[in-house]
């Protein structure tokens, strides 16, 4: 290889010392990408004096510096453009101005996602508005119904000593009540003697009706004998009994009466 | 390979600070101003479009505080903010005009975010810029004019920042809004 000029007029190098030049290009331009990769976008390619008349490596220099700038506002953007998003500063939209290809592609998209957050924050304001106003008209109902039920507690309790005072009397009145069917029960007992006496009463008065018929019937008979042949002797009669239905509790009195009545019939 | 996270290497050298001369520059919808900075602020890295666009080399911004391309027509009430907001571990959009290096300016859409290392710690900031609309531009164009004639009514940069930022707080409350939903407000309604 010949010489030939890689600082335009100023100078002629060696194939040797552009190969020096182009290596050491080489070099720092792969410590800045290695550094990229790494996630290092402060890092750029820095163009050695020496480089500076190699119009093919100034090119490279700037495309990759451009790559980088380009990259590095994007990511610098796009990151506040969500981060303002996430903290309700939905105003601060990423600008495409500059942007080409895919860069401008990842911004609409970035911004339709802004725009959509946007939309489901004003959801979720407009729902939150609406739980307030909901809240508000609950707090006004539970206000107005504690009112109603502090009102209607007074009223149960005013209720409530005038049912205390109801007990009262009705505890009175049922001792009243207790101490009348304790009587009235003590009663029962002597309704039923009394329905005994008169039973037997009324047994009486019937066997002493017959007694008076069965007289009046032997009186008419001893007339007519009398009349007919003084010197017969009456016919013995055996008197009728009603012990149906006579009270358990009162044969004694029956028993005797009917002695009674028998031993004065006989003598 | 540039690590943007070790202390930067020392300044080849400044320019003099550019006169802004109203012309505009631009730059494509589809390309990212991109730029990085340690904890103090001080670029460890800007890339092909930030240099194209600004106009200066690679040296002449490595080693910098990145406020070399602050525009004098900018609040500095905005960059107070934007300080305070990284300083909580936030990110921060705003529309800001910055001044290349052969006076001419042009207006970004800057998001800027803390860079963590992989232990979580703050090891520097990162700014990418979209090209904004022109509708969203003219919308902040008043608020900057009203906070920009506040701070040259104090003699000291100190005085100047509180006042503004006094002023931008009340407009901000005024509208029932914090900066974010304001800033939003406009990027949601002017940029595509």
């Amino acid at each position: 290889m010949g010489r030939r000029s890689v600082r335009g007029d100023a100078g002629r190098h060696t194939d040797a010392e552009e190969l020096a030049v182009y290596r050491e290009f080489v070099g720092q331009l792969t410590s800045a990408c290695d550094a990229v990769s790494r996630g290092d976008l402060e890092v750029r390619s820095r163009l050695a004096p020496a480089a500076e008349g190699v119009p093919e490596l100034t090119a490279l220099h700037h495309a990759l510096n451009r790559v980088l700038d380009v990259s590095d506002a994007f990511v610098r953007e796009s990151s506040a453009a969500l981060s303002s998003a996430a903290v309700g500063r939905f105003h601060r939209k990423l600008l495409t101005t500059e942007l080409l290809g895919a860069f401008r592609r990842s911004a609409v998209d970035i911004n339709g996602a802004r725009r959509a957050m946007q939309e489901t924050d004003g959801r979720v304001t407009e729902a939150q508005t609406s739980r307030l106003r909901l809240a508000d008209e609950f707090e006004s109902v539970v206000l107005s119904m504690s009112e109603q039920v502090a009102t209607a507690a007074t009223e149960l309790s005013a209720s409530a000593s005038g049912l205390t005072a109801a007990a009262s009397a009705a505890s009175t009145e049922v001792g009243t009540a207790r101490e009348t069917i304790t009587s009235l029960t003590r009663s029962s007992t002597e309704i039923k003697e009394i329905k005994e006496i008169i039973a037997l009463i009324d047994s009486v008065a019937a066997q002493t009706r017959l007694l008076a018929l069965n007289a009046t019937i032997e009186a008419a008979r001893a007339g007519r004998r009398a009349r007919a042949s003084p010197s017969s002797p009456p016919r013995s009669r055996t008197w009728p009994t009603r012990r149906a239905g006579r009270p358990s509790g009162s044969p004694p009195r029956w028993s005797r009466s009917g002695r009674r009545r028998k031993t004065s019939r006989r003598s | 390979m540039l690590d943007t996270r070790p202390a930067p290497p020392a300044p080849r050298g400044t320019r003099a600070a550019p006169r802004p001369t109203g012309r505009e520059r631009s730059f494509s919808a589809d390309e990212l101003i991109v730029s990085k900075t340690d904890v103090r602020g001080i670029i460890t890295y800007a890339n092909d479009v930030f240099l194209r666009v600004s106009g200066y080399d690679l040296d002449e911004v490595l080693g910098q505080p990145h406020n070399m391309i602050r525009h004098p027509e900018m609040p500095r009430a905005v960059f107070k903010l934007l300080w305070d907001t990284l300083g909580a571990g936030q990110e921060l959009f705003a529309y800001i005009n910055n001044l290349a290096s052969d006076g001419g300016h042009y207006w970004v859409l800057a998001h800027v975010t803390p860079s963590q290392g992989p232990d979580g710690r703050v090891v520097g900031y990162h700014s990418n810029r979209r090209k904004p609309s022109a509708a969203a531009v003219r919308r902040v164009q008043p608020l900057y004019t009203r906070l920009l004639a506040e701070e040259r009514r104090h003699p000291s940069a100190r005085a100047a920042v509180e006042a503004s930022s006094r002023l931008l707080a009340d407009v901000l409350a005024e509208q029932q809004q914090g900066y974010d939903e304001f800033i939003w407000s406009i990027i949601n309604r002017e940029e595509s």
